[in-house]
């Protein structure tokens, strides 16, 4: 395994099936301290079935789960924290009794609990809404509560499931910066998602899934900048036929996104990016431009295949700028 | 109980008594329970005074001797004559008159011949005009009583507190009917609730299932007993300060509870467990559907033959013997070896259908989407 510590959250060889329907075949993950690891792959992939096999919610087929090195017990399941896909909660509580019972679940004594309780919320911009039901809190609001419900008590591991999944850009921005504190403390952190370019930059490790499968894992630093294949991006609706009447060798390329704003154009090895650029040159005027790393969604395609709708490949993102901007930091 | 469940039953308990709801259900039953106690205690009782106009000279103790019946309490109240006697009837002064005439047999005036209190009036006026010429003739009194009294068959009852018991037995049958029936819907339902709003993925990471499971079952029967015990108070403190609870029922209650307790886990874990199968909280209603038609036959048989060999059958099946076994037990039915075996078969039941509920409790819970078939789980 990459990351080869023997601490945190080690997934061994795991394997799950549902009667005939095998959902994860052979899977390790390594989730090590102080870094985002981030569990990708299409809806289906099997990411949800691999976090409840962690969590004890499904039991273990075949395969080990493993914490610092040994094989995972329920009180070690206590020092975690899990933030599923399908959020859930009781509707009718107030939030601050929902955090404080969920602390007490966790062991945490009830005092301790309150104060934790408090403060998280606090922390999460909610300390006014503490005696409020939950069904009367926004939808940012309840998700807001979910994650701390996840933490309360101070998890050693955070694991999160979809946890980008439906936010808005603020949401988004507030939930990035809660995963990098946790980490930066020295935390352990996992989360999944089907939104590849969104969270590319927040990830340092990922483990890519499709159909039980791992077909790629890594830094994701190291991935991008490994991989053969580069991107031209152009600010300019780019005809794929100006490229059949060049005739030159050099300019082995498919334009994998086009519009008026942007267009990206991928570039197989070797090929001179110049005279890529020419060829659009030729044809209209270029104000912006660049040569970039293929995104982690293009990395997915490339070690996958091409897959269904169900992966968000939001090409026009990186085509106005390598994804950052619409993703996460 | 761990500490685990018992914080899943505190929740339970805690987040109820939140709700108006339940206090105003509360405080209904006990209303009602006291109302049904109290107020047939304040109403007057029609049959326990009567008033008797009569008219003409009282010479043979006719007076006398209707207000020393005890039952009703008579007041005999003199008028005029035959047309005074019928204003007071109509007027509902008096409910009937005894006409007295010189040299002729008395009579009396009603206005409907067949009541109970005719037949008391007309017995005691007989005596006494019997009386007067037995003693005109010569005859001693006191010696005619006593013949009569002599002669008179002595009344046994066969057991003198059986129409009691079956009343009791009657209305507890009724109230364990209609507890786990309630119950057991709750229960499937708030499970579904689980399920369908995706708690139970929360909980399941931290809460094991069988004490998700079980804090459920102990929360929401806790909340029904309270209810329970609401309506029971005043019924209770009627037949202990009134003494007049009928012999053994007291006794039969407390060991109903055996059944009642252990029949109340039995079908609450099974509706848990069923709860856990469907996809939509709709859907509750319809899966516990079996185990309310198990309820329902062992109520009919309990009510309607509980004291024959399906009974006796029955009381040790350990699906209907918490209904069927109280009622043998109240009417004296069975033996106690039978009691016995039934209570150990209900008790081995639990345990066995409590594990079992836990798996399926486990594998539906988790399994969304859609409704689930119990051989999907097992």
């Amino acid at each position: 395994m990459s990351a080869g510590h023997g601490d945190g959250l080690q997934v061994v060889g795991l394997r799950h099936a549902f009667g005939e329907r095998h959902v994860l075949d052979g899977v390790d993950l390594d989730v090590p301290a102080g870094r985002v690891v981030g569990l990708l792959g299409p809806n289906g992939a099997g990411k949800t079935t691999l976090m409840r096999i962690v969590f004890g919610v499904l039991d273990v087929q075949s395969g080990a789960v493993r914490w610092q090195g040994r094989a995972v017990t329920d009180a070690d399941r206590r020092r975690w924290g899990y933030m599923p896909q399908e959020r859930g909660l009781y509707q009718e509580m107030r939030t601050i009794d929902h955090l404080v019972w969920l602390a007490r679940l966790y062991g945490v004594e009830r005092r301790d609990a309150e104060r934790r309780a408090h403060d998280l919320l606090e922390r999460l911009g909610l300390g006014d809404r503490a005696d409020d039901a939950v069904r009367d809190l926004s939808g940012g609001m309840a998700q807001r509560v979910q994650l701390a419900a996840a933490m309360v008590h101070g998890p050693e591991l955070l694991v999160l499931d979809e946890p980008f999944a439906g936010l808005d850009p603020v949401a988004t921005e507030f939930l990035t910066d809660v995963i990098r504190e946790h980490v930066s403390a020295g935390g352990h952190l996992v989360f999944s998602s089907h939104q590849l370019d969104l969270v590319q930059d927040l990830c340092e490790r990922i483990v890519m899934i499709h159909h039980g499968h791992v077909v790629l894992e890594g830094a994701v630093r190291e991935l991008r900048e490994q991989a053969p294949e580069r991107y031209l991006r152009v600010d300019v609706e780019v005809d794929p036929t100006w490229f059949d009447r060049t005739g030159d060798p050099h300019t082995d390329v498919e334009v994998v996104a086009s519009a008026a704003a942007a267009s990206r154009i991928r570039m197989a090895p070797g090929t001179d990016a110049g005279a890529v650029l020419d060829v659009v040159r030729r044809q209209r005027r270029v104000t912006d431009f660049a040569v970039e790393a293929p995104s982690l969604s293009e990395l997915f395609i490339a070690a996958a295949g091409p897959v269904t709708d169900e992966l968000e490949l939001d090409v026009n993102d990186h085509a106005h700028g390598d994804g950052a901007g619409a993703g996460v930091r | 109980m761990d500490r685990t469940t018992w914080l899943v039953v505190e929740r339970e308990v805690r987040e109820a008594l939140r709700r108006k709801g339940i206090w105003a259900l509360i405080a209904l039953v006990f209303l009602g329970a006291t109302a049904v106690v109290v107020v047939p205690e304040l109403l007057p009782d029609r049959d326990a005074t009567a008033d008797v106009a009569l008219v003409g000279d009282d010479t043979i103790g006719v007076t006398e001797a209707l207000e020393d019946v005890a039952d009703p309490e008579i007041t005999v109240t003199p008028v005029d004559d035959r047309d005074a006697a019928s204003v007071a009837i109509e007027d509902g002064d008096a409910d009937l008159a005894v006409l007295l005439h010189d040299d002729e047999v008395p009579e009396l005036l009603v206005e409907d011949e067949s009541g109970e209190l005719v037949t008391i009036v007309r017995e005691v006026v007989t005596n006494r005009v019997a009386a007067t010429q037995l003693a005109n003739e010569g005859i001693d009194l006191d010696d005619v009583a006593a013949t009569f009294a002599a002669a008179s068959p002595e009344i046994s009852l066969l057991d003198a507190q059986q129409a009691g018991r079956e009343g009791g037995a009657f209305a507890l049958t009724i109230v364990l009917y209609l507890v786990t029936v309630i119950l057991t819907a709750q229960v499937a339902s708030a499970v579904a609730v689980e399920k369908s709003n995706r708690v139970s993925e929360v909980l399941l990471a931290i809460v094991p299932p069988r004490s998700m499971l079980a804090g459920k079952v102990i929360g929401i029967a806790a909340i029904g007993m309270l209810t329970l015990i609401a309506g029971a108070l005043p019924v209770l403190a009627r037949f202990v300060l009134g003494g007049d609870l009928p012999d053994g029922l007291g006794r039969t209650i407390i060991v109903s509870a055996a059944w009642f307790i252990s029949g109340l886990v039995l079908y609450l874990t099974i509706a848990g467990a069923l709860g856990a199968l469907v996809a939509r909280q709709e859907e509750a209603g319809a899966v516990v559907t079996p185990l309310t038609m198990l309820l329902v036959a062992g109520y009919i048989v309990a009510i309607s033959s509980g004291d024959s060999v399906l009974g006796l059958v029955l009381g040790i099946f350990p699906l209907t013997s918490p209904m069927v076994a109280p009622y043998r037990i109240a009417v004296g039915a069975g033996t106690t070896a039978e009691y016995v075996v039934s209570l150990v078969v209900l008790i081995a039941t639990v345990m066995v259908v409590g594990r079992l509920s836990v798996v399926v409790f486990r594998r539906g819970i988790v399994r969304t989407g859609e409704r689930l078939k119990l051989r999907d789980v097992l």
